[in-house]
């Protein structure tokens, strides 16, 4: 595989890895563990590829990560049948750490 | 002792920036980008060029080379700035343009005297028929884009900047960009209607 592969997977999985943590952090009373680690990875395999096919585009980064906030809070909302303040509340807070470490790595 | 500090400091920051400008971003990688005039066969009595500038014409780095008779243009260094002239074949000076002879040693005021002949020279007798022709990108490493071609439509009555039309090839990345997100929505309202019985 190339370099590039390896990347991406590595971006992937350190998203999939940020995201859980933060998910798991709102939701550990109410879920298992592998419920949340289950529906983080469907919800980040959904928003990630097309997240990197618009970045890939040049598209603007706060466009596309508004975006990714807003579908992953609605699939938040159904998947851990949340209200939508709080999987808005979630879905941004782990979005915003997730960003923070892919500007710092 | 603690000017010396300072000082160093400085030049080191004012060199840092140079060093990094010839570095490929991190995260990020180069595609390849051929620029082809399509329609260079409508213009037999003229031959096309492409001349490079880093801040003098013609310099090693940004040479003079002949457009090919398919029409596409050498590709150049990527800090280059590079237009294309159309000139008269009965103009054409094949020893100031190609046959040129470098000294061994670059020479300020050779290279400096070469580039303003060669200003004089395109001014008199070229056309300039594009401008800004890209030859470098960088696009993020996830990019689904592997090259791109540049087609220019010239014409000698107008200078163009960009491109007529832009072909970009693409990996198979798009692919699992595209075909995952699908599954996975599939999965998810599978979910969902297993719940609602």
């Amino acid at each position: 595989m190339d370099f590039e592969i390896y990347y991406i997977l590595f971006l992937l999985v350190q998203t999939f890895i940020i995201e859980l943590v933060i998910v798991w952090l709102f939701l550990r009373k109410q879920s298992k563990f592998f419920d949340i680690a289950g529906f983080v990875f469907l919800i980040n395999l959904f928003t990630w590829p097309l997240a990197q096919l618009f970045y890939g585009e040049s598209a603007n980064f706060f466009i596309v990560e508004i975006m990714v906030v807003l579908v992953e809070s609605l699939l938040i909302r159904l998947l851990f049948k949340l209200g939508y303040w709080k999987s808005l509340l979630i879905s941004f807070v782990a979005n915003l750490v997730s960003a923070f470490f892919g500007f710092m790595f | 002792m603690n000017k010396l500090i300072v000082l160093s400091g400085l030049l080191t920051l004012m060199i840092l920036p140079m060093i990094s400008a010839d570095i490929i971003s991190p995260g990020y990688r180069p595609i390849n980008i051929e620029n082809k005039i399509t329609n260079i066969n409508d213009f037999p009595d003229y031959v096309f060029v492409s001349i490079g500038s880093l801040g003098e014409i013609g310099g090693p780095m940004c040479p003079i080379e002949r457009v090919s008779n398919e029409g596409f243009i050498m590709p150049y260094y990527k800090f280059c700035s590079v237009s294309v002239y159309a000139i008269k074949k009965s103009d054409l000076n094949e020893n100031l343009l190609f046959n040129y002879t470098r000294p061994s040693n670059y020479n300020e005021t050779l290279a400096k005297e070469r580039s303003a002949e060669l200003e004089n020279y395109f001014s008199s007798k070229g056309i300039k028929v594009i401008s800004h022709v890209s030859d470098y990108k960088e696009v993020p490493l996830s990019s689904t884009q592997s090259s791109i071609v540049n087609y220019y439509t010239i014409e000698l009555s107008k200078t163009i900047d960009k491109p007529s039309n832009i072909e970009i090839k693409r990996s198979n990345m798009i692919y699992v960009y595209i075909i995952i997100p699908i599954i996975v929505l599939l999965i998810i309202l599978f979910i969902f209607y297993k719940r609602k019985k």
